[in-house]
């Protein structure tokens, strides 16, 4: 059994020990009852505690890791973004909610790190990102919502990255997928230029 | 020593407290969960997506969530029930084997967004907090209407210091991966350039052409995280927390662009007795000139 592995079970048997003491607190007698939540709460805060100190992210009993690093205004950085391309070759910027239930951010990022390499799983990827996309594109175009905004409207809980919306899409289907790198200059941001220098990282469809 | 360390336990988790404190916990979870599933219609499509999304090295990281690829049919009846159980608990219904089911389904559902990227960021998914929650509100006698007691106190702060968590691990993780020097005006210049470079927030600029303001907002969020647990033990200092909460996630989501789900999630904060104590005597004054007129 792979390390990895052997966390991810000690991660699940901290969530069945949560469920447990409760389910014994839940069952204890009233005379016992107070010593049982006594129990119960000190197990929780060791369980959370571990997760804070240890920085281990044990959801849901969360480390809380998010926007940690410490930069220098003088470094470079990139961002990832998805177009999709129409007939007469016109590249345009897919909307963030395209993939949903995942957001953009979310799908870049498995691109990126966890493409799978044999080729008949990369076939059925492209397939599905280009039928996705068209989806969207579609639903867009008839004036739809798509994504967190189908049901609730814009009442809907935004993804916790709030990136812009391009709802503009071509009448006709896409016909490739591209994902971009755009690399950028932290302090030219500062100075008012925002020039990103781009590069092709995966296309998908002619 | 270990006496006073008891008694001071005791007076933290076990003095009596109303149910309507019980009950507004189990309101504010259950309707800001349900605000979050119906913002998020396509969940159990995921187990649709192709096998190169679940792959056999991360097998064991979706099981521990009960997540197969596959298994699509069995989603969306599970998702649907999670609704009605949701809808249920905002009606009223207090029974503990739909609190429990509810908060046993949101840990189900609440990985799925990003599972195929392991779970970094689930945390900030808004599901955390009420999954938790509404499971340890099962795991105790649900009060009646007008019960004061000692037992309904200590869940009610449990799940406050949970939620406070976010802000105090929040504050840990800087210390452990930057360093205290995260919280100086060069590092918030950086962030808030490095977000503009991403995503283009309509304050980051403004905040990074001030040092001042940057200084302001690192002591202000070393401040703010890092005493976030007295939120809940000083009634005083909560009503601060709670403005300072507000201010901070408006800040961040002008400079970061970075939204927090869970904010609603500070009404748990709330004195409801006072609230409703201040609604009845606004009502009876109102009542009374009708009232002498007659």
């Amino acid at each position: 059994m792979r390390l990895a592995d052997i966390g991810e079970l000690a991660k699940l048997g901290s969530f069945a020990m949560f469920l447990i003491l409760g389910v014994r607190l839940a069952v204890a007698p009233e005379g016992r009852r107070r010593r049982a939540a006594t129990v119960f709460i000190a197990c929780f805060l060791i369980i959370n505690s571990f997760a804070g100190i240890s920085q281990i992210d044990n959801w849901p009993f969360t480390a809380n890791t998010l926007a940690v690093g410490r930069g220098r205004v003088n470094s470079r950085s990139y961002v990832t973004r998805f177009y999709g391309v129409d007939a007469k070759g016109r590249e345009w910027a897919l909307d963030p909610l395209t993939w949903s239930p995942v957001f953009d951010s979310i799908l870049q990022y498995w691109v990126e790190s966890r493409y799978p390499s044999d080729p008949r799983q990369q076939k059925e990827t492209a397939e599905f990102l280009l039928r996705k996309a068209n989806e969207g594109r579609a639903r867009l175009y008839a004036g739809r919502g798509i994504g967190f905004e189908k049901r609730i409207g814009p009442l809907h809980a935004p993804y916790w990255w709030l990136r812009a919306r391009n709802r503009q899409v071509p009448p006709e289907p896409y016909v490739a997928v591209r994902l971009y790198r755009d690399r950028f200059s932290v302090a030219a941001m500062a100075a008012g230029s925002e020039r990103y220098d781009r590069e092709l990282i995966r296309a998908w469809g002619r | 020593m270990i006496r006073r360390a008891a008694v001071l336990w005791d007076r933290v988790w076990f003095a009596p407290v109303s149910a309507r404190m019980f009950r507004a916990t189990r309101l504010i979870l259950a309707l800001q969960a349900l605000w979050i599933i119906l913002s998020r219609p396509d969940i159990p499509s995921l187990t649709s997506w192709p096998a190169a999304f679940f792959p056999a090295s991360e097998r064991m990281m979706y099981l521990r969530f009960g997540i197969v690829q596959g298994t699509t049919v069995f989603e969306w009846p599970l998702y649907a029930l999670l609704h009605l159980l949701l809808i249920l608990i905002v009606a009223g219904l207090r029974w503990r084997a739909v609190l429990f089911a509810a908060g046993l389904l949101l840990y189900h559902f609440a990985p799925f967004e990003e599972i195929i990227a392991g779970i970094p960021h689930t945390s900030f998914g808004g599901l955390t907090v009420s999954a938790v929650g509404l499971m340890l509100l099962s795991f105790v006698r649900q009060p009646g209407a007008e019960e004061t007691s000692p037992q309904d106190r200590w869940p009610v702060v449990l799940i406050q210091l949970f939620f406070t968590f976010t802000y105090f691990f929040a504050f840990l993780a800087k210390l452990r991966w930057a360093g205290p020097g995260w919280f100086t005006a060069s590092n918030m210049q950086f962030w808030a350039l490095v977000n503009y470079g991403f995503s283009q927030p309509p304050l980051a600029r403004a905040l990074a052409s001030s040092t001042l303001i940057c200084w302001a907002a690192a002591i202000g969020t070393l401040l703010f995280e890092a005493l976030s647990p007295l939120a809940v033990f000083s009634s005083r200092f909560r009503v601060l927390w709670v403005a300072a909460a507000v201010l901070f996630h408006l800040g961040i989501a002008l400079t970061l662009n970075i939204a927090y789900t869970s904010t609603p999630l500070l009404l748990l904060f709330v004195d409801w007795d006072r609230v409703s104590d201040w609604l009845r005597s606004a009502r009876s004054l109102r009542r009374s000139p009708v009232e002498a007129g007659s």
